[in-house]
C-alpha cells in the first residue's frame, strides 16, 4: 500500500466526528423539498380559492340577472296574458254579439216604411248567458202585421221560433205588448223569459 | 440532539468532514472556503492562500522567528481566509531518521501517536511526536521526530492570534515519502518492462523551506538517509555538503532524483557542476511543497 505523504502532527481534538454517510443527504432534500411543496402546494391553494370566489360572484352575478330576466318574462307574459284575456273577451263579445247583430238587422229590415223603432233593447243576464232579453218599442200604424213581419223575418232568417206568446192591449189600439219567448229551432229546451 | 446538530444536517455540513479531521483531505474540508498556508522555519516563515476553488493565491514570505513574526503578520493571514483555517508545515525542530527493525504490526501508527514508547520502545523520546514509513521490500522504516513543545507552541500562538488549526504536518517528511512513492513506482514499472534487469542505486533528496532531507536506496533496500533543517537559503551549496559524502557511498553511477519546494530549482546545475557527468532528474512540479502540504 502506497504510504500516505501527509501525517498531521497536530494535538487531535477527542470529540472530532465523522462525516454523516452521503446516502443521508437524502434527509435534508426531502426536507427542503417538503418544505417548497408545502409552500407551492399552500400557495396553490390560495390561488384555487380566490379563483373559486371569483366563479361564485360571477355565478351569483348571473343568477341575480337570469332571476331579473325571468321577473321580466314573467312580468311580459302576464301582460300578454291579460292581453290575451281582453281580446278574448272582446272576441268573444263580438262573437256573442253576432247573433244580436244579426237579430238587430232582421228587425230593422223587418219595419215596414210606416213602422218606426222607438227603443230597443238587447241584455243578457249573468246567470243566464245563454238568454237575450228583448224590449223593442215602435210606432206602427199596423202593429200586428208588424209584429208578425217581425217574428216571420226572425224565423226565415235566425230559425227562432216564438213560444208563449201573449199578446196584450192594455192600452188599447194605441199601445200593445207582445211577450214571447224565442227559441232556437235546434234547441230541445224551451227557456222561459 | 442539539440544535447546532440539526442546522448542521439542515446546511449539509454534516455531511462533510470536520474541519480539523485529519482522516480527511484538506479540500474536502473546506468546499468553497478561503484558507492558508503556512511553511515555518526557524528564521523564515512563507505562506500561501488557497482560494474557495483550491487554487493557489497570494503568498510570500517574511525573514524572522516565528512568534516574532505571527504577531504583524496574523491579520494579513486571517484576511487571506474566510474563518481563519490554516495548514502550518513545520521544517524546524525535526529530525527525520533511518531505524532497522522496527515493529510493524497493524495499528502501529495510532499506537505511535498516543503511546510512542509501546510502538518504538528505546526510541520513543519524551517531548516529541513521531511518525514513520516502513520499506515494504525491507526491514528498514524512516522515522520522523518533531518536537512536541514546537508544536503546541505554534499551535497556542496562531489561536491567540485569531487562527484555528487544521493541521501540523512537516513538509519535508511529506516530500521524501512522495519521492519515495515515485521511485517505487518507477522501479514496479521497470520490472514489468524489463524483468530481471537491476534498477540500480538512487539517491532522493528532498529540499524544503531550507531543510534537506536525502536517502540512499539500492535496489530494493534503504542504507542511508540524512536530514537537516535550516540548512540553506539562497545558496544551496550546503546541500552539497550533505549529499556528497552518500553519493561517495552509492558510486557516481547513482541516479539523484532532486525534489524541491518549487521549479527552476538551481540545484541540479550545482550538483552537476560539482559532478559532471552525474544522472540527476529534477522531478519537482510548481508549488510542489504546498501542494504536499495541502494534498493537492
Amino acid at each position: 500500500m502506497k504510504p500516505i505523504a501527509i501525517v498531521d502532527l497536530k494535538t487531535e481534538r477527542s470529540d472530532v466526528g465523522q462525516p454523516l454517510p452521503s446516502a443521508l443527504r437524502l434527509l435534508p432534500v426531502l426536507f427542503f423539498a417538503g418544505i417548497l411543496g408545502t409552500i407551492s402546494f399552500t400557495a396553490y391553494a390560495f390561488w384555487q380559492i380566490k379563483v373559486a370566489e371569483k366563479k361564485e360572484t360571477e355565478a351569483q352575478t348571473a343568477e341575480a340577472a337570469q332571476k331579473a330576466e325571468i321577473t321580466r318574462l314573467t312580468a311580459d307574459e302576464a301582460a300578454i296574458e291579460k292581453e290575451v284575456k281582453n281580446a278574448t273577451e272582446a272576441r268573444e263579445w263580438l262573437l256573442g254579439t253576432n247573433q244580436l247583430q244579426k237579430l238587430t238587422k232582421i228587425i230593422c229590415e223587418s219595419m215596414t216604411p210606416e213602422s218606426t223603432i222607438a227603443q230597443l233593447t238587447l241584455a243578457r243576464r249573468d246567470e243566464m248567458a245563454s238568454q237575450v232579453e228583448m224590449a223593442l218599442t215602435m210606432n206602427s200604424a199596423h202593429g200586428q202585421q208588424q209584429v208578425d213581419q217581425l217574428r216571420t223575418a226572425v224565423s226565415n232568417a235566425l230559425g227562432y221560433h216564438s213560444y208563449s206568446d201573449n199578446i196584450n192591449n192594455k192600452g188599447g189600439k194605441t199601445e200593445v205588448t207582445y211577450d214571447c219567448t224565442w227559441i232556437k229551432g235546434d234547441s230541445s229546451e224551451a227557456i222561459p223569459p | 440532539m442539539k440544535l447546532k446538530d440539526i442546522v448542521s444536517v439542515l446546511n449539509f455540513s454534516a455531511f462533510r468532514p470536520e474541519p480539523d479531521d485529519s482522516s480527511a483531505p484538506w479540500l474536502k474540508r473546506f468546499p468553497k472556503e478561503k484558507t492558508i498556508l503556512l511553511n515555518v522555519g526557524r528564521k523564515r516563515v512563507s505562506w500561501i492562500s488557497l482560494d474557495k476553488r483550491g487554487e493557489f493565491g497570494e503568498g510570500g514570505s517574511i525573514e524572522g522567528e516565528f512568534k516574532d513574526v505571527i504577531g504583524q503578520m496574523a491579520p494579513d493571514w486571517r484576511g487571506l481566509t474566510d474563518n481563519g483555517w490554516c495548514a502550518v508545515s513545520l521544517n524546524t525542530r525535526v529530525m527525520v531518521s533511518l531505524e532497522v527493525n522496527l515493529s510493524r504490526r497493524p495499528g502501529l501508527l495510532e499506537m505511535l501517536r498516543t503511546n510512542p514508547k509501546a510502538a518504538i520502545g528505546a526510541k520513543a523520546e519524551k517531548g516529541k511526536r513521531y511518525s514513520m514509513v516502513h520499506n515494504p521490500e525491507s526491514n528498514t522504516s524512516i522515522l520522523l521526530a518533531c518536537d512536541e513543545e514546537a508544536i503546541t507552541k505554534t499551535e497556542n500562538m496562531l489561536k491567540e492570534n485569531g487562527m484555528q488549526i487544521g493541521r501540523v504536518t512537516c513538509g519535508l517528511y511529506g516530500m521524501m515519502i512522495d519521492l519515495i512513492n515515485q521511485v517505487t513506482e518507477a522501479r514496479k514499472a521497470r520490472s514489468l518492462s524489463a524483468p530481471g534487469q537491476p534498477f540500480g542505486t538512487v539517491l532522493m533528496v528532498a529540499c524544503c523551506e531550507g531543510s534537506v532531507c536525502v536517502l540512499c536506496q539500492k535496489e530494493e533496500a534503504w542504507t542511508e538517509l540524512r536530514s537537516r533543517t535550516d540548512c540553506y537559503g539562497e545558496d544551496m551549496s550546503p546541500v552539497l555538503d550533505i549529499i556528497l559524502p552518500l553519493l561517495q557511498n552509492a558510486g557516481t553511477s547513482s541516479h539523484v532524483i532532486f525534489m524541491g519546494d518549487n521549479t527552476n530549482s538551481p540545484f541540479v546545475a550545482l550538483l552537476q557542476n560539482r559532478v559532471p557527468g552525474l544522472q540527476v532528474s529534477d522531478v519537482s512540479i510548481p508549488q510542489q511543497a504546498w501542494k504536499i502540504v495541502a494534498d493537492l
